[in-house]
């Protein structure tokens, strides 16, 4: 610490940016949270955020350098990740615990502000991204996604706002050569002020926000992923016997999962429906590009390349169930309502029922056999089919959260607008106690009173009084009819010297002359800016 | 070159970015990206450059540097540039979405600060009717007195999104900066203590100033308003053990008869008595008063000791030495040569105190309606090599010279020494950064490495500065010591303690 920052003081600049990126950090954390169901990753990348982020600003803040901080970072991952693995930790904990370190530690630096801002970034675009199907972003982007990814701009234009007063603060008390950071008094201020700086703060943050919601979109890039294994009746074909009736057959396979890619292996993304070759989909050539630029594939061509694999989870034609499952098999249910009631099998059967898959290409419809398929070898036998439980997975939807928040926010703004809206009402009663006080006041009070009316009309007209300025010198400064006559009387009640009615009339006179003389000038925005305005004075 | 690196990040890192994207987006998603970001980003690129070609031209008419409009974007503008075209790089590669989204939030920002930068701040109209007046208070100070800097700044047109930054202070002085956010505008008034007051006579630069962006991205180019003057005046001291230098030569006690003969002057008169010299009669009034009178010789006091004090301030080579030691130390110079010449003043002795300021010799006799004149003499007493000290010099005057380097002279006069090594703080140790924590708290700009290896070379520079300075001074020993004083520091007070 230099000479001229104490470490209370370093630490007091800190504050604002080290409170604007946790709170980002925790509400991206908090979001995150409300999708998921399994506690020990979330515990992991709760604590991993935690305490990275609180070790790599408490580096930043002991003024230590990058070298050495990331020596601090490698060493404690070396001694700690042997002792945390044999304990069970999961790996998502190293994942998390090394960025959130490292960007907490850049989140104090001059210039790093910004990149220290992927790391709460990232933890709100998990939210974002948690059920957007990757190839089709643009569609499946919902309100909810834009209000966290509004959330994300805000949260960025804040942590360099405080991050730029924290580095100006800093360039006015410590430097190689002495520095002493002044103070600055208005002594008169343009009307308006305040509604032209909170529109610019709304326009730059809308047009970021549009930018970023409009292109960024398309830079995101999905990844397909082996699914959940599922087990379903095969669709519209029925084959097999149950008792006296034919039974659907059933089919195991795998869902593969697209999703938008990041950097944390977490999000859902959307569930396909298993391939099926020859239900929904076409064996994939060697060229199968070919098929891809032509439409006629089943998927897109980086989706058909990422499912090959769970395609080939069982054999083209293979309705039957898979013998192989580790899980135990379920007792024998009814069939499900959505399976046609068992009927013989119809001369010409319908053809195949693709289950929803909203945001997928459908593929041009496989045409139907013109004879049902032979029954299967292992159809025929009477036993029934296992059926096997999807795997659970209920995941927890954010929307009510996101529902409290933008509540909040419009909550938020609605007591704004009254409240700006009640402030004529506030300052017209203000304004008629100063001249004709509610209750009874005393001589010297009335004068104090006439005297803040004559501040209030300054004001309006933007002069300012300086701290310790006289009334006299401020009456010489502005310059306005009736100021100095205010001030003569304001003087004489000040210093104890006897007033009468008489005085408290010519005051009232000479208040009311300066209110409006002072005002006399004043546009209409002027004045509309002046009846919201407070304080008065 | 430097600054045509600025400059360049406005537009190379974007633009490189976009090309590493197209080439790495597979074919199927380059059209809605090429579609989104003409759609979104070439608009506003090409305001911003349109923005910045008329700012470019209108200070090219201006006789200012075009390049100069260009430049705009801050050290940290020039960081977020970077670090979103290389996360949005890296949202092509790795495909992050939260990279995609830190690289567009990067560049949108930078974009939309730089146009509004151009449009509305980086001309004349912010300037236009700005008046700025500078002050000191108090306007006349005194060494060690506590100084205050006072500006108005009156016109003044902060557009929405901008922080006006000032930054004065006087040489010898700190620094001095304000931060004045969007809501100061019209007139405002600023205020910093500058620490104590350093004697001297400052003719103050004008301050600078300039708008940034509330994000510190962008910034205008440089104002530089309000030039002042500065007099700070030496403060005297008391001088211990100051007769000794009266009687330094031991014809302090001599006095010089008044030489006035019996028949000159008007004395005392009485009546004439028998016996008086008849000389005496004061013919004139005797004929008035209708008898004789006499006058009498009133006896005449001797003459009081004379003493030219000079201040020996030439040094070649000292004005341009960048440590501190010589301020110092002429300060110093010029305390001691005025409370020495007041303390002898004090004790009956005629002083006249001699000094070369610039290129030119002043006399003023010490007295005390001419104390104000003498301090201001000692304001703005600096070194100089254009002034032997032997042209100081008088004939047959008893001349005590106040000085830092005692050297032989052809003429007798008493030094009063003020030593170098005693009036000047010791010499500070090289700058050593710390292995493992920096110098400045994290955040600061000073960190930068380049910043700090300018300090280290300034300090460095002043250090060999406070070693050749000390060179300039070795003075020796020799009979031209003989009867001369070191003046040291006492408390408040100095001591002068006799060379033997």
């Amino acid at each position: 610490v230099s000479a001229t920052i104490t470490k209370r003081m370093r630490d007091r600049l800190a504050a604002p940016v080290v409170a604007v990126y946790w709170g980002a950090l925790v509400v991206g954390l908090v979001l995150y949270s409300t999708t998921r169901s399994d506690p020990e990753a979330l515990g992991a990348v709760w604590a991993g955020a935690l305490v990275g982020t609180a070790l790599g600003q408490g580096l930043a803040l002991r003024n230590v350098r990058g070298w050495f901080a990331a020596a601090v970072f490698a060493l404690g991952a070396l001694v700690l990740a042997p002792i945390l693995a044999v304990g069970g930790a999961p790996s998502v904990l190293w994942q998390v615990l090394v960025p959130a370190a490292l960007c907490g530690f850049l989140s104090l630096g001059e210039r790093t502000a910004a990149a220290a801002f992927w790391f709460p970034a990232m933890t709100c675009m998990l939210t974002v991204v948690d059920r957007l199907d990757g190839d089709a972003v643009e569609a499946t982007m919902d309100a909810r996604a834009f209000v966290v990814l509004g959330g994300v701009a805000a949260g960025f234009l804040a942590l360099l706002w405080t991050a730029e007063r924290r580095r100006l603060a800093l360039f006015a008390r410590v430097g190689a050569a002495p520095v002493v950071s002044g103070r600055a008094a208005r002594l008169r201020e343009p009307a308006g002020r305040t509604v032209a700086r909170a529109g610019w703060w709304a326009a730059v943050a809308a047009s970021t926000l549009a930018l970023t919601a409009w292109v960024a979109p398309h830079l995101w890039q999905a990844e397909t992923l082996r699914g959940e294994r599922v087990t379903e009746f095969a669709d519209g074909v029925g084959v097999g016997m149950r008792g006296a009736l034919p039974c659907c057959p059933l089919v195991t396979a795998e869902a593969p999962r697209v999703r938008v890619r990041e950097f944390l292996d977490v999000a859902h993304g959307v569930e396909r429906p298993p391939a099926r070759v020859g239900v929904n989909c076409l064996a994939c050539d060697p060229d199968w590009r070919l098929f891809a630029a032509g439409g006629a594939g089943a998927a897109t061509a980086p989706i058909a390349a990422t499912t090959a694999p769970a395609a080939a989870a069982h054999a083209p034609g293979d309705v039957a169930p898979l013998p192989a499952l580790s899980e135990a098999p379920a007792p024998p249910q009814a069939p499900t309502p959505t399976v046609a009631p068992p009927e013989p099998p119809p001369p010409v059967p319908t053809p195949p029922v693709v289950p929803a898959a909203p945001t997928v290409a459908e593929p041009p419809p496989v045409a139907p056999s013109p004879a049902p398929p032979a029954p299967q070898p292992t159809a025929a036998r009477p036993v029934a089919a296992p059926m096997h439980a999807a795997p659970p997975r209920a995941p927890a939807d954010a929307s009510a959260l996101v529902h409290l928040l933008v509540t909040l926010l419009v909550g938020a703004a609605m007591f704004v607008v009254a409240t700006l809206a009640l402030r004529p009402l506030r300052r017209a009663i203000t304004l008629r106690h100063l001249v004709r006080p509610y209750w009874a006041e005393s001589l010297e009070q009335r004068v104090s009173n006439l005297w803040q009316l004559a501040l209030v009309g300054l004001r309006d007209a933007g002069w300012c009084a300086r701290a310790g300025e006289q009334p006299e010198e401020l009456a010489r400064r502005v310059g306005v009819d009736g100021v100095g006559a205010c001030a003569a009387v304001l003087e004489r009640a000040r210093h104890g010297l006897g007033l009468d009615e008489g005085d408290l009339a010519k005051m009232a006179a000479a208040a009311d002359g300066a209110y409006r003389a002072a005002r006399v000038k004043l546009g209409l925005f002027a004045r509309a800016a002046a009846a919201v305005r407070w304080p008065l004075t | 070159v430097r600054r045509a690196v600025r400059i360049a990040t406005l537009f190379a890192p974007s633009l490189a970015a976009w090309a590493v994207v197209h080439g790495a987006l597979p074919e199927t998603r380059q059209d809605p990206l090429t579609r989104a970001g003409v759609a979104a980003l070439v608009p506003l690129f090409c305001v911003m450059a349109a923005a910045l070609l008329v700012r470019a031209v209108e200070a090219a008419g201006a006789r200012r540097s075009w390049l100069e409009a260009l430049d705009i974007l801050t050290a940290p503008g020039r960081a977020l540039v970077w670090t979103a075209a290389v996360a949005t790089v890296g949202a092509a590669l790795v495909g992050w979405a939260s990279l995609a989204v830190l690289g567009l939030l990067g560049l949108g920002v930078v974009y939309v600060l730089v146009t509004w930068t151009a449009l509305v701040a980086a001309g004349e109209e912010p300037w236009r009717g700005l008046d700025v007046a500078r002050a000191f208070a108090p306007a006349i100070a005194v060494e060690g007195d506590v100084v205050r800097e006072q500006l108005t700044v009156a016109g003044l047109r902060i557009p929405a999104g901008f922080r006006l930054i000032v930054r004065g202070g006087v040489p010898r002085h700190t620094a001095t900066a304000y931060v004045l956010a969007g809501d100061a505008a019209g007139e405002v008034s600023l205020e910093a203590e500058l620490g104590p007051a350093r004697r001297g006579d400052f003719d103050v630069a004008p301050a600078e100033l300039w708008l940034q962006d509330v994000f510190g991205l962008c910034r205008t180019r440089v104002q530089r308003l309000g030039a002042a003057h500065l007099t700070v005046l030496p403060r005297t001291v008391g001088i211990d053990a100051l007769a000794a230098i009266a009687g330094a030569r031991g014809d302090d006690a001599d006095s010089a008869p008044a030489r006035v003969l019996p028949t000159e002057g008007c004395f005392r008169l009485r009546a004439y008595a028998p016996g008086d010299d008849a000389r005496r009669i004061h013919w004139v009034r005797s004929l008035m008063a209708r008898e004789l009178v006499v006058r009498l010789p009133d006896e005449l006091p001797p003459e009081q000791p004379a003493v030219r004090m000079i201040l020996d301030t030439q040094l070649v080579g000292a004005a341009t030495l960048p440590t501190p030691a010589t301020g110092q130390l002429c300060d110093a110079l010029v305390r001691v040569w005025l409370s020495a010449g007041q303390a002898l003043s004090a004790a009956g002795v005629r002083v006249t105190m001699v000094a070369a300021i610039g290129d030119r010799v002043v006399e003023k006799p010490m007295a005390p309606q001419s104390s104000g004149a003498l301090l201001k003499l000692g304001a703005q007493a600096a070194w100089q090599a254009a002034t032997p000290i032997e042209a100081l010099f008088a004939d047959g005057a008893r001349t005590v010279i106040v000085s830092a380097r005692p050297r032989p002279l052809d003429s007798t006069a008493t030094w009063i020494v003020v030593p170098e090594f005693v009036w000047t703080d010791a010499e500070p140790p090289p700058l050593r950064d710390a292995w493992t924590t920096l110098p400045y708290p994290a955040g600061a700009a000073d960190n930068r490495w380049l910043r700090r290896r300018h300090e280290k070379q300034a300090h460095e520079r002043m250090r060999r500065a406070g070693v050749v300075f000390d060179q300039l001074l070795q003075w020796s020993d020799g009979p031209h010591l003989e009867g001369s004083f070191v003046a040291r520091p006492r408390g408040v007070r100095v001591a002068l303690e006799a060379i033997s």
